[in-house]
């Protein structure tokens, strides 16, 4: 929404003959104690991966070292429990447990004498029926339409990872199933043309579209940080013990097409 | 407190009523332009040769003064008009009707006989502002769109919301705190195009006053200000035809006697075409897209009698915006309002008014399943206010009055054109009924001190039928309980004395102090820094408790070169109860229950504002400028310590001049510097999913950069006889190219992932801008 606001409202100042400019500038920001952050999945038939790090000044280069020697712990709602091994990628990782929908999973992490806790539940799978491409005639572009089931009589929350041509697009897509229970969903997704190097959806581009299903709690934290520029505050964590990130036990279907002249 | 408050007014209204009344006798009247018919607020009523006796017409052009039998000269004064004299042998109660004409030769000084009062030094309220229409007109503008709250914003204590924004904040209130009304009636969003405009057509607009302080007491429902905008009456002289046609709208406005000096009517409609002018150049991403607003105040009014006059006002304004296929929203308020004036006796005036006042706005979610839903939401007004002044004596006026509402607001529901892709989403209207009554004193003790008091009682009841929640103090639901229709959920009672004195300390000068509380209990949630059409209004419940503003101020006020200049510093200190700010992360459009995403706590405000006002003459203008913190302490934010509110700036300078070249040209410029203010900037950052997440340790610990902007006009005279007028008027808007920061953000560096950078963008960089306006 943040993004659409923004160019609607450029687009307005632009209809008008008007200027309007972006440009780099220098702001000076405060250092910040560094925080433990926490990033933790785990998915149907794989293994559970968390990433423990820290935050870091603004303006320090965006490279994240691993912390080593936490005490990572796994435990699902069957009562199996495992401790993560840290593999040489940096991250700890499950070598028995795998992810099975509709069990719910805790995760405890101890590192430099605290320990951080999160709970998840996976829930099942819901396949993408199609991915068409919607035409928006005002600005004469194609938004990728993302086409799947609501399952009937539960609540459920959804996020979606896009790519074009394989490459990663940042912006940050979540939907939930109010007043669309059991119906079928039609997502126009807001392609933001600054995650794609400024190009708009072309024919003949790639679109490779992950659609997971979440529980609340991974819903609120990528719902939150979608708003992010707007609220200005950190995104709802899901982990309790005051490290910053999320623990997502998630299912997931994916769909690739090729657009097609419109 | 309270207590003694009540003790002194009783007090203070019984020893009024021991004055003796005998051989004294009544003249009033009502005061009029006498080429348009329009009634005149503010003219000032002076006995020659009595320095100390005074009246000044309200602001429905009525006057009363009493005094002794005897003969006087009555001295009318209004800025702008003819000094005029009445001889009165004052024997009976008297009627004396006056219209003043012109002074066409304002611009030269030599010519003005007497220097009008000025109210700066003699006016027992303070913290006021009122702005000339005809200022308005002159000051440069955006777009060519002369805007009336714009130039609210360059008076010293108002800040706008932002770049070309016409939200605004008064003393560190919020932007809903300010209570606007057009004719009597509560506009509750005023803002077009997204706040760029107001939806005030300043052509239809005849008086505008600004009360910052502590407000007179038939103000009341909002803390922090009360912006009074009358709209004009018509003329009932002869018709009259005038518009402009400019960049980006045009305007026409028709005004006449509908039955001459008895009756007359005026038109004013206002549109945009922006959208139009795009899609003629051929743009393509016009011709499947919407975006215009439209403006249509309209009034008239009839002279029943001697002492009854009716007036039927209404404003009607819409925002209509779209992209095919994509999304629709349009917003707009409907205000109308019924007033009688009644002249009851020569020293009793009575206003009685009923209202109504809508705002609305629809979202289509063109994008859901072809165009499955709506989402729609209303907020609706009804109240009966009366008022009543009585002019006691010369020394001694009263006010007293009531005045009662109801309010019905249904938050943004889900409305479904097709139950296959969307299932509709009713939510719950909110019913409340508000209630003031009031009484005030204004009592001139000697000369030198005169004296304002006064005591407003408010009610506010929620309302059923509706379902209201118990929460636990982490804002949980505990419990819920039904109400049935009409049924009282929550009564708050409020007593708000209000206190205003002043003491010349001789003709040109005066100290003044002010002490007043107010309460509020419409709020507007919104977590953005920018008011928007979808902004949700929501009322006091069972968990939502009212606003409370107390506010003291001290000024000193100085007239110099015979009233030419005008100076006054005042300085306030606002404290404030039952503040709203957000949770982490709060959701506030579509939610059900909005109280779980609500914190509370205190506030405080407090400044000093300077104004050197240069009055009359080739050039007029002023130079104003406030010093001035906001801060909020609510528990949940900020480790529960005290912080900037966004509103908070500390420095704004505003410097407006307007200069008579000669006959034919008139120029203007205004300045303004303020230093930034509070924002929320990260202070860290973390690494999510591949991804530069923003680590945020406080809110509102940064500044904006300062933000500073000239804008030039001017305006040719092209023709000016008495059959027909026209000028052309030109702006320019930023006039020296300044970038200022509309939005700062921050990202990784797109060609260097490993580094971050702070970015901003900027509007309105020279924005120059031509209309032509006529009358005829």
């Amino acid at each position: 929404m943040k993004t659409i606001n923004i160019k609607l409202l450029v687009y307005m100042i632009l209809s008008m003959g008007l200027y309007s400019c972006e440009k780099v500038i220098d702001v000076e920001l405060n250092n910040s104690e560094p925080r433990i952050t926490i990033e933790g999945s785990i998915t149907p038939d794989l293994e559970c991966r968390v990433k423990v790090s820290k935050s870091k000044n603004y303006y320090e280069e965006n490279n994240y070292a691993f912390i080593s020697g936490a005490i990572v712990v796994l435990t699902d709602s069957e009562g199996n429990t495992e401790t993560l091994y840290q593999d040489t990628d940096g991250l700890y990782k499950t070598s028995v447990m795998k992810g099975v929908e509709g069990r719910s999973y805790n995760l405890s992490v101890e590192v430099e004498d605290k320990t951080y806790t999160a709970t998840s539940t996976l829930p099942q799978l819901v396949p993408i029926i199609d991915i068409k491409m919607y035409h928006i005639p005002a600005f004469d572009r194609v938004l990728p339409c993302l086409v799947y089931l609501d399952p009937a009589g539960e609540v459920n929350y959804y996020r979606q990872k896009l790519y074009v041509n394989d490459k990663r697009m940042k912006s940050i897509y979540v939907t939930r199933d109010e007043d669309r229970d059991g119906k079928p969903i039609e997502q126009v997704m807001n392609f933001n043309t600054d995650d794609n190097n400024e190009n708009d959806l072309e024919v003949g581009d790639k679109v490779f579209i992950e659609l997971q299903t979440i529980d609340k709690g991974v819903y609120d934290f990528f719902e939150t940080w979608s708003r992010i520029t707007e609220l200005q505050t950190n995104p709802i964590s899901n982990i309790k013990g005051g490290a910053l990130g999320y623990f997502s036990a998630y299912s997931f279907d994916t769909k690739e097409i090729i657009i097609e002249e419109w | 407190m309270q207590n003694q408050v009540f003790s002194l007014f009783f007090f203070l209204s019984l020893t009024i009523g021991m004055f003796a009344q005998s051989g004294r006798k009544t003249i009033k009247g009502t005061i009029k332009d006498s080429s348009s018919g329009e009634t005149l607020i503010g003219v000032n009523i002076r006995v020659e040769g009595q320095p100390n006796v005074e009246s000044t017409t309200n602001e429905h052009g009525f006057y009363s003064l009493t005094l002794p039998e005897g003969i006087y000269t009555l001295e009318y004064y209004y800025i702008g008009f003819q000094l005029k004299q009445v001889k009165v042998d004052l024997t009976e109660e008297k009627t004396i009707n006056i219209g003043l004409e012109y002074d066409l030769n304002e611009l030269n000084e030599v010519n003005i006989i007497a220097t009008p009062r000025s109210t700066n030094v003699t006016d027992v309220q303070m913290g006021v502002g009122r702005l000339d229409i005809k200022e308005i007109s002159k000051l440069p503008s955006l777009m060519g769109e002369r805007d009336v709250i714009k130039a609210i914003q360059l008076m010293p204590g108002v800040k706008s919301n932002g770049e070309g924004n016409t939200g605004f904040h008064v003393r560190g209130g919020d932007s809903d705190q300010n209570l606007i009304l057009l004719d009597n009636a509560i506009v509750y969003n005023v803002a077009h195009l997204f706040g760029f405009f107001s939806t005030f057509n300043s052509d239809a607009i005849k008086d505008v006053t600004l009360y910052k302080g502590a407000m007179p007491v038939q103000y009341g429902e909002r803390i922090s200000s009360a912006l009074d905008i009358m709209m004009k009456e018509g003329n009932n002289q002869g018709f009259q035809i005038s518009g402009g046609i400019g960049l980006i709208s045009s305007k026409l406005n028709i005004e006449g006697p509908i039955q001459k000096e008895k009756s007359s009517f005026l038109v004013s409609g206002r549109r945009t075409y922006a959208d139009a002018i795009a899609r003629l150049a051929g743009s393509k991403e016009a011709k499947n897209s919407t975006l215009y607003f439209y403006d249509l105040n309209a009034k008239m009014n009839y002279i029943l009698s001697d002492k009854d006059r009716l007036f039927l006002s209404g404003y009607f304004g819409k925002d209509k915006f779209g992209f095919d296929k994509m999304m629709g929203l349009d917003w707009g308020n409907i205000v109308g309002s019924l007033r009688w004036n009644r002249i009851i006796n020569s020293k009793l005036f009575s206003n009685t008014s009923l209202v109504y006042n809508q705002y609305n706005y629809n979202i289509d979610l063109e994008m859901i399943g072809d165009n499955a839903a709506v989402i729609q939401s209303k907020l609706q007004d009804y109240s009966l206010k009366q008022d009543f002044r009585y002019y006691y004596s010369p020394q001694s006026t009263f006010q007293f009055g009531f005045t009662t509402t109801y309010h019905d607001v249904l938050p943004g529901e889900i409305k479904s054109r097709n139950e296959n892709y969307i299932s509709s989403h009713p939510m719950e209207n909110r019913y409340s009924w508000e209630n003031g009554a009031y009484l005030s004193h204004d009592f001139k003790l000697t000369d030198k001190l005169n004296i304002l008091y006064g005591l407003r009682l408010s009610t506010f009841s929620a309302l059923g039928k509706g379902t209201f929640y118990e929460l636990d103090n982490q804002q949980k639901v505990i419990d819920s309980i039904e109400y049935s229709s009409g049924e009282f959920v929550k009564t708050y009672l409020n007593l708000e004395p209000r206190l205003s004195v002043a003491y010349k300390l001789n003709n040109t000068s005066s100290f003044k102090a002010a002490y007043g509380r107010t309460t509020q209990n419409m709020h507007l949630l919104s977590n953005s820094s920018r008011t928007r059409p979808m902004d949700r209004w929501t009322s006091s419940s069972n968990y939502i408790k009212p606003q409370i503003a107390d506010q003291i101020s001290l000024g000193y006020f100085k007239n110099l070169a015979g009233n030419e200049y005008e100076f006054s510093v005042e300085t306030y200190y606002k404290k404030l109860q039952n503040q709203i700010d957000y949770k982490d992360g709060a959701q506030l459009s579509r939610q059900d229950i909005i109280e779980t995403e609500l914190l509370f706590g205190q506030g405080r405000t407090y400044g000093l504002e300077l104004l050197l006002k240069k009055k009359r003459g080739r050039f007029t203008g002023w130079l104003g400028y406030t010093l001035s913190r906001s801060e909020k302490q609510i528990d949940g934010i900020n480790n529960n310590e005290w912080y900037a509110t966004r509103q908070d700036r500390t420095h704004d300078i505003s410097l407006v001049g307007m200069y008579e070249l000669n006959k034919k040209w008139s120029l203007s410029a205004s300045w303004v510097y303020y230093t930034g203010n509070a924002v929320s900037y990260p202070s860290g950052k973390y690494n999510m999913d591949g991804m530069e997440v923003l680590y945020y340790t406080e809110r509102n610990g940064y500044r904006a950069p300062d933000y500073h902007r000239l804008d030039l006009g001017a305006t040719c005279v092209l023709k000016d006889t008495k059959k027909f007028y026209s000028e052309l008027s030109f702006s320019l808007y930023n006039a020296y190219g300044r970038e200022n920061a509309y939005m700062i953000d921050f990202r990784e560096n797109e060609s260097d992932p490993t580094q971050s950078e702070a970015y901003q963008i900027a509007l309105f960089r020279f924005v120059p801008s031509v209309s032509w306006n006529f009358k005829f």
